[in-house]
Order: structure tokens, then C-alpha cells, then sequence
């Protein structure tokens, strides 16, 4: 549900190739003065490490143990987080559930950015006939809610993480597509590949010295902001039990199974949509911070 | 003797942004008569516009301000004026028109609106008068009145600048500041308005601050000319005087000698060498010396004096002992 | 102008016949048997064999679409459900109301609450309103909106018992869905206004309206507004299909009945046919919505429709 597509809109900053490094520099420099994106680089690479050292901070087993003599108790020294209505310590759930929404995050759009990309460059490169075509097809793709493709996908396919994988992949790459397309075909327009062109530089040193570090910005930008959507569809499907099956531990079936238990025990619920929103916000400040960092313009 | 519409005296004035502060205006010192057309001559940067919106009080909010000085319109004290009054006199007493005719209307507002409006701000009348006044001034500046239900992007540039001149002068003020009114126009409709401007001009007994860089629209529009360079003035005087007297400001004699000429056969421009000093730095001495061709010591050293020859003052060293 | 709108409406067409082909291919990759499913463990080799043959699901992939098309087309049939055995579309139009609501419920919410925040955001920039509406903004568009639904649940609901937690019967039951799905789709639109309005207040023909006189309030509402509203419809436009989207998870959390928990319900019960017209329903509703929204452009735009009338 949230909406990342304001990013075609975005002018695209033109520098010569050649400056390519003390671009970066600049950004980066950009990037490290603003707080807020630090901040979320911080809260991310954090909630990664936890996640990528989940089985040495604590055993996938306690995660998914039952023991009902000690169900739904309220954080405490021997379980931080409390445990759920079968007894399984939440400290334990959160850290391994993190992994599969990170995960699934990172895979599903790397993927279905690459697929873009591939689709998006033919489109926007050849034009004419192929890039009408494969538009148009974008466009019914695209006339299709996000959320309610996902859940078409899931609905054949079944539960489970592959499928999962395969839903969110199928429905974030209409929208990369549109992003790739339209960002190179807003470069290709300009003048200065028209000079270097004029100048009998070969379409491939065209295609690798100017316009790809021109367009890779907006693109970045697009992919983590569309990564913090899918971590947060991740969680819904799972959360209409359409995603991840039990007992692996996903925030969002968390927040399903706690939801009948809510009322008495409300950490349940409270402490998994937490670590959904910290990591989404991470992300979201990321994306922000990198985008007002490629054009500074566009913050005042 | 005509009576004195505006009068500044020593008017700073700063842009203070997170990075620096700008010095746009020092020590600016303008006079304008009932009536009379008073050219603002100067590079990009010299503070003419800052000026043009300072005596406005159209200052971007947090960043400018003005800093000392007095400005006089019409009897008013500017600077002391509470934005109530402003808004009074503003499109009443004096008007103000920018560069860039594409952008200064409203594109979701008809034509008729944008004039209709300034003239319900400032007049009592009914809405029958005011709609006829409307008519009116379409008809001065040479757009048919039936136009008046279209939008903006439905004229040219040249007619576009037309209606904001109309809004300009509606309400008939007694100041119109013209910020390079043609520049962005073709020099074929720059010559056009040019011309309604001056008829519209004497008609209406309008007296005009008219902010330009060229000096062919200078020796077309103006009774007066001042000179400004990094926030003041260098050099001013009648019109004649400007063009043919052969005492000069050095920058002013860059300004000329840095205009092609037809009938001279030349390989290379001649512009003034070296750059506009840096505005967040304020100058010791004469601002322009760094590139004066004729600099002396004591010009890096001491602010030089408005010289008078008659309505010709010219503020340099050179000419202190003539 | 009838020659735009007709010609939009002609392109949708086809748009909803390649988004019904897009559904009908994705749902043919479900397991199982349906013939198998509606006659239950105990069914005979043959029996099943002869509904399939009766279904048609012996056909070919492109047989079975173009026969599912046909009937949806002339005879409005969208097939039977495997549970209920009744036509689908009843269950569709009885489902329909509560979505309906929901949706524009939230869209109202939206647009009351998150322009007018917006707005004051960019004329009051970097004002204490600004930076908590931007925190705001950020913390809602980080939270999934099913989770904020059930933060509201646990305080208005369960504890203070302000609202019911689930049901749809009376407007009541209404306030707290929509308010969690206006409040997800809102963050952004806050962001968008603001910046929209900024970049606004900006532009030259402001400054010539401040120049005339105008007060600053009339500037603000006459002049800015005005521009401003015409990328902002084309926002809230674009986010009404993530919008329909959104409804499917909200009704899960309120328990409401509607299309979203149909659609759900339908998949656990591997009722292909009513997961398929509900998913075709929601998609074409999203589809017909963009064209109201391009429509309605037409009609704000002045350069667009000087653009027609003179046409």
C-alpha cells in the first residue's frame, strides 16, 4: 500500500561521466550529513546483522518450541519479549523471523529488479515496436493493485516461501520495469548523449559510460523504498496466512496468531509490529536520504 | 518642480542564508521624479532587482532583509510601513512586472480574473465598472477585450507581458518598477511593448524604475540613467549625459566598450576583464578597483565620493579634483 | 470533449480483457482437482471424469478462457462456487456493499484529513505542525496498516470500548477500518501535497499576485490551491488502486464482512471461481476508478480543456 511511484517524476542529475567519482563522493558526502538517513543506515544494518547472526544470538529450536506450562507471559528476565499462547519465547520468534522478512526482501527484489532492468533497457534502448508492446503489457500488469496480485499468486500457488518468493517477485517487476524505462529514456532524450553521439562515441560506451551512472540513481532509490513495501506485504500475506506457514516464525503470522490474545496480552502484538516498523522505517530513511542526496534540489 | 516619488537614501540590504551572507544592496542612494523614466543599469548581480523588491517590501521572507536605510514612496515610509499598508499601495501606488512573461501568470485563472482582480483589491466600484475597466485597459495595451475569458497559455510572450503589464497599471499607480520587461521577448515585440510602455507612460503620467542591462532599450525609455555595480550606484545622470558626455565611471566605459559595433571590424569582444566581486564579501574601498583599468593606490584604500557635474554625479577618485 | 472520454473508455477494453487473461493464467497454475474438490474424497474415477467433461476442464488453457469470457460477457455467469454451488456473482454483489463502504470511507478520510495537512505543512514550512506532520508521515508510511488496525483495536475497541472491534452493520463499525486505511494511504499523500505546495508557492506568478496586493490567505487559496490541486487529484488518483488493494487485508483485521474476506476465505476452501471473480471484480473496479480519475483532470485542467472546447 505504499506508494513508491513518484520516483519517475524525479530529474534526473546529468554530470559528464568522466566526474563519476567525485560524484559518488559528493553524495556520500550529501548522504552522511543528513541525520535521518544515517540513522536508518544504522537501524538496518543492525537489524541485518542480528538477522544474518540470528542462530549464534539464540537457537532456531527456541524459537519454535512449544511448552505450554509457560504460555503467554509478559516480557520478562528469562524471556524478554514475553511469550506467545504455546509457549514459545517471542525473543527468540522476532530474531528469527527477521530473517525471512529481510530475506525474502532482498531476494524478491534483486530478482525482480534484474528482470526489470533486462525488460525496462530493451523498452526504453530499441523503442519503436518492442518498447509499445512491452508497455502495453506493462500497463495491464500494472492495472492490477500490487497487493492484490500477490494474493492471486499465493492463491494458486499455495502457502509457502517459494511461492511467496514468487509473488512478490511477479509483482514489483511491472513497476521496475516502468522505472528503468522511463529513467533511461529521459536520459537517452538529453543533449549530452546526442553530443557524445556526435562525437562517434560507439552505442555501448554510450549505454556504459553515460547513461547507466545516470540512471542507476533513481533506481536505487526505487528499490529500497519498493523493499519496504514488500517487507510490509510480506507481513500481510502472512498475516492472512498466505505467506509463511507455521511454525517458522514471520512477523506478520505473529501478529495473526497474537491477534486472539490481544486484549490481555498486548505485547503479543505490539512487539512484532515494532520490529516490522523499525525495519521498514530504516529502509524508508534510506531511500529518502538517497534520493535528497542524489538531487539536492528537490528537498527545498 | 515636479515632485519626488521615491526617494532612497543609503539602503542595505542582505540575503542571509545558511551558507553565507549575501551583501545585494550598500549604500544605495535613487531619487525619482513625478513622471520621469529612470533607467537601472547594471550586470547580472549588481542588486538592481533587490532593490526593485526591497522598495516593494517583496523580500524573500526569512532570508532578506533590509538592513539600513530609508525608503520614501510617495510619502510613505517604507521601511516603518506595516504589512497592511503594503498591501495597500502594492498594484495601487506602485506596481512591480518581472522578467519572465511565461511564468507570472496564473495558468488556472483567465486573463480577466488576473486584472479584474487588482483593480476589486484597490477600487470601491461595482462590478459592472470594474469589468468595464477591464475592457479598458485590454484595449491600451492592445489586446481585444473579448480575450479576457482566455488562460494564459492561450497568448504569446509578447502578449502575455501585455496583460501583466494591463495588471501593472490598472489601478493607475504612480510608480511602475520594470524589471528587464523585455529581455526574455523578442527583439521584434521587445520594440512593440517598448512602445506601449512609453505611450501608456506619458498618458497615465506614470513614473517608471526600468531595470535593464541593455543600453539600446535605455536610450529608447529613459529621461535618467544610473549605473549600479555590487550594490550601488557609480554613476548617474540625464540621458544625454550618459551617452555623450566623455567623462565616465571606469565601469560605465566597460559597459560601452564591451558592446559590439557594426561598423567596426573586430576579431575579439571586448568585456570588462575579471568578475563581479564575490557579493558575501564586503569591498574596502571602491568595490570596482580590482578590475578598474585605472585604478589608483588610494582606490583599494577609501570608499571614493558622489562627484556632481550638474544632474552628472560620478562616485570615483579620478575625478575629485576636476 | 465526449470524443476524450469515449476514446478512454474504448482503451480500457482491452486493458480489462488482458487483466482478466493475466488473473485467468495465474489462477490456472492451482493444484489440484477441482472436479475432484466439489464431489469430495469419496467420488468414483468415473464420476469425476464426467464433471470434468461437464466443467470443461478437459479443454484447452486458451478453450477454457475464452469460454469463461464468453459467459462472463453475455451471460454475466462467472461460474458456480465449489462451495456453495450458487453463482458467484451473488456472492459478489452481496460481499460488494461492505468494501464499497469501506473504500469510500477511507478515501474521505484521506482527502479531509491529509491535503489540508499537507498544505498547512508547506505554508508553515519547517514549523513545529511541519516537522510533526513529516515525523507523522514517516512512522505511518513504516507500520503495515493491519498492525496500526490492530493498535487501534486494543485501545479504542478492547480497552476503552469506544467502537465495536469487528462487523460491519453500523456506521460505527465503519470509523475505525477506515480511519486505519485512510491513516496508511495518507503518509504519502501528506508528503506529496506539502512538496507539491512548495514548489508552488515558488513560482513566479505567486510573487506577481503578492505584488498586486493580494492578501496572503487569497494567495494561498486562490492562487496556490488552485495549481496545486491538479497533482495532487493525479496522486490520490493513482493510490486508489493500492487503495482497493489495502481494503482485502483491513477487513481481514476487522472480521468484516466483504470482498476482501471472501477472497480469502475462497482460498483457504480452494474455491477457484469465486477467488477469480472477486480478484477480476476488484481489478476492473480499480481500473474503472483511473478512468473517473482521468475524466475528472479533464475537467480541472483548463489547459487541457481549452485544449477540447476548441476541438
Amino acid at each position: 500500500m505504499t506508494s513508491v511511484d513518484n520516483v519517475e517524476n524525479m530529474p534526473i542529475k546529468v554530470r559528464p561521466a568522466t566526474k563519476k567519482r567525485s560524484q559518488i563522493k559528493a553524495i556520500a558526502f550529501r548522504f552522511k550529513k543528513n541525520k535521518l538517513a544515517v540513522f536508518g543506515l544504522v537501524l538496518l544494518t543492525v537489524i541485518f546483522m542480528i538477522s544474518i547472526l540470528a542462530d549464534f544470538v539464540v537457537d532456531f529450536d527456541t524459537a519454535i518450541n512449544q511448552n505450554m506450562q509457560v504460555r503467554l507471559q509478559p516480557p520478562s528476565r528469562e524471556h524478554i519479549f514475553g511469550t506467545d499462547q504455546y509457549g514459545r519465547d517471542m525473543f527468540a520468534r522476532i530474531i528469527h523471523g527477521s530473517r525471512v522478512s529481510l530475506f525474502v526482501g532482498l531476494i524478491s527484489i534483486g530478482i525482480s529488479l534484474a528482470i526489470g532492468v533486462v525488460i525496462g533497457s530493451t523498452a526504453g534502448f530499441y523503442g519503436g515496436r518492442i518498447d509499445n508492446v512491452i508497455m502495453r503489457f506493462m500497463d495491464v500488469l500494472l492495472a492490477i493493485p500490487q497487493t492484490l496480485m500477490a494474493i492471486s499468486v499465493v492463491a494458486a500457488l499455495g502457502p509457502g516461501i517459494r511461492n511467496l518468493l514468487i509473488a512478490m517477485i511477479v509483482s514489483s517487476i511491472p513497476r521496475f520495469s516502468r522505472i528503468v524505462r522511463s529513467s533511461i529514456l529521459s536520459i537517452s532524450g538529453q543533449e549530452f548523449v546526442e553530443a557524445a553521439k556526435a562525437c562517434g562515441t560507439s552505442d555501448f560506451r554510450i549505454v556504459a559510460r553515460h547513461i547507466i551512472p545516470n540512471a542507476i540513481g533513481p533506481i536505487v532509490v526505487q528499490a529500497t523504498l519498493n523493499m519496504a513495501a514488500t517487507i510490509i506485504a510480506i507481513a500481510g500475506l502472512s498475516f492472512i496466512g498466505l505467506g509463511i506457514e507455521p511454525p517458522n516464525p514471520e512477523w506478520g503470522s505473529m501478529l495473526s496468531e497474537g491477534k486472539a490474545q490481544m486484549r490481555y496480552y498486548p505485547h503479543l502484538v505490539v512487539i512484532p509490529g515494532i520490529a516490522i516498523v523499525l525495519a521498514v522505517m530504516g529502509l524508508n530513511l534510506i531511500g529518502d536520504g538517497l534520493r535528497d542526496s542524489l538531487d539536492p534540489r528537490l528537498k527545498n | 518642480m515636479p515632485e519626488k516619488i521615491l526617494t532612497i537614501k543609503d539602503l542595505y540590504v542582505e540575503y542571509e542564508t545558511d551558507e553565507a551572507t549575501v551583501y545585494a544592496v550598500n549604500g544605495l542612494d535613487i531619487e525619482v521624479e513625478e513622471g520621469e523614466t529612470l533607467g537601472l543599469v547594471g550586470e547580472t548581480g549588481a542588486g538592481k532587482t533587490t532593490a526593485a523588491l526591497s522598495i516593494m517590501k517583496l523580500l524573500p521572507e526569512k532570508i532578506g532583509s533590509i538592513k539600513k536605510g530609508s525608503i520614501n514612496l510617495d510619502g510613505l515610509d517604507i521601511i516603518k510601513a506595516g504589512e497592511g499598508d503594503m498591501r495597500s499601495i502594492r498594484g495601487n501606488v506602485v506596481s512591480m512586472i518581472f522578467q519572465d512573461p511565461m511564468t507570472s501568470l496564473n495558468p488556472v485563472l483567465t486573463v480577466g480574473d488576473q486584472i479584474y482582480e487588482v483593480l476589486a483589491i484597490h477600487k470601491n466600484d461595482s462590478r459592472e465598472k470594474l469589468n468595464a475597466r477591464v475592457d479598458e485597459i485590454l484595449q491600451l495595451v492592445g489586446i481585444p477585450p473579448k480575450r479576457k475569458t482566455d488562460y494564459p497559455h492561450q497568448f504569446s510572450g509578447g502578449m502575455k507581458q501585455r496583460v501583466i503589464i494591463a495588471i501593472a497599471l490598472a489601478c493607475e499607480p504612480k510608480l511602475l518598477l520594470a524589471d528587464e520587461p523585455t529581455t526574455a521577448l523578442d527583439v521584434t515585440i521587445q520594440a512593440q511593448v517598448l512602445e506601449m510602455m512609453k505611450s501608456l507612460k506619458s498618458r497615465l503620467n506614470t513614473a517608471m524604475v526600468l531595470i535593464t542591462h541593455d543600453m539600446g532599450v535605455v536610450a529608447e525609455m529613459c529621461d535618467r540613467v544610473a549605473i549600479m555595480y555590487a550594490g550601488e550606484i557609480v554613476e548617474i545622470g540625464m540621458v544625454e549625459d550618459i551617452f555623450e558626455d566623455p567623462k565616465h565611471h571606469p565601469y560605465t566605459e566597460g559597459l560601452f566598450g564591451s558592446i559590439p559595433d557594426l561598423n567596426k571590424k573586430t576579431k575579439r569582444l571586448n568585456p570588462i576583464p575579471g568578475l563581479m566581486p564575490d557579493p558575501t564579501e564586503i569591498a574596502k574601498g571602491c568595490s570596482f578597483s580590482p578590475r578598474c583599468p585605472k585604478r589608483l593606490d588610494i582606490c583599494s584604500l577609501v570608499q571614493p565620493e558622489n562627484i556632481s557635474f550638474g544632474n552628472h554625479s560620478i562616485k570615483c577618485h579620478l575625478f575629485k579634483n576636476n | 470533449m465526449t470524443k476524450y472520454i469515449l476514446k478512454r473508455i474504448f482503451l480500457m477494453f482491452p486493458v480489462i480483457l488482458g487483466v482478466s487473461f493475466i488473473v485467468f493464467l495465474i489462477m490456472s497454475f492451482t493444484p489440484g482437482d477441482p472436479a475432484r474438490l466439489i464431489l469430495g474424497e469419496s467420488a468414483t474415477f468415473e464420476d469425476i471424469e464426467i464433471l470434468r467433461e461437464e466443467m470443461g476442464l478437459n479443454d484447452n488453457f486458451f478453450v477454457r478462457y475464452f469460454n469463461y469470457v464468453k459467459n462472463a460477457v453475455t451471460n454475466f455467469d462467472f461460474g458456480n462456487s465449489y462451495t456453495t454451488k450458487q453463482p458467484v456473482t451473488n456472492e459478489l454483489f452481496a460481499r460488494f456493499p461492505s468494501t464499497l463502504k469501506l473504500a469510500l470511507g477511507s478515501v474521505f478520510l484521506m482527502v479531509m484529513i491529509g491535503v489540508p495537512i499537507g498544505i498547512i505543512s508547506a505554508v508553515k514550512q519547517y514549523s513545529l505542525i511541519d516537522r510533526i506532520s513529516l515525523v507523522g508521515a514517516l512512522l505511518l508510511t513504516s507500520m503495515p496498516a493491519f498492525w496500526f488496525g490492530l493498535m487501534l483495536v486494543l485501545v479504542f475497541a478492547l480497552r476503552l470500548r469506544w467502537f465495536p472491534a469487528t462487523g460491519a452493520d453500523t456506521i460505527k463499525h465503519f470509523i475505525l477500518p477506515c480511519f486505519t486505511l485512510a491513516a496508511a494511504m495518507m503518509a504519502n499523500l501528506i508528503r506529496m501535497t506539502r512538496s507539491i505546495m512548495l514548489e508552488v508557492i515558488r513560482q513566479d506568478y505567486i510573487r506577481t499576485a503578492r505584488a498586486k496586493g493580494v492578501k496572503e490567505m487569497t494567495v494561498i487559496y486562490k492562487h496556490a490551491l488552485r495549481n496545486a490541486l491538479l497533482p495532487v487529484v493525479t496522486i490520490i488518483g493513482l493510490n486508489l488502486g493500492g487503495l482497493l488493494g489495502g481494503t482485502m487485508i483491513i477487513e481481514s483485521v476487522f472480521a468484516m464482512p466483504g470482498l476482501g474476506t471472501l477472497t480469502i476465505e475462497s482460498i483457504r476452501m480452494k474455491n477457484t471461481p469465486t477467488v477469480m471473480a472477486s480478484i477480476l471484480f476488484v481489478a476492473i473496479l480499480a481500473g474503472i476508478i483511473n478512468l473517473i480519475v482521468d475524466i475528472l483532470y479533464v475537467y480541472i485542467d483548463p489547459r487541457i480543456k481549452s485544449q477540447y472546447a476548441k476541438n
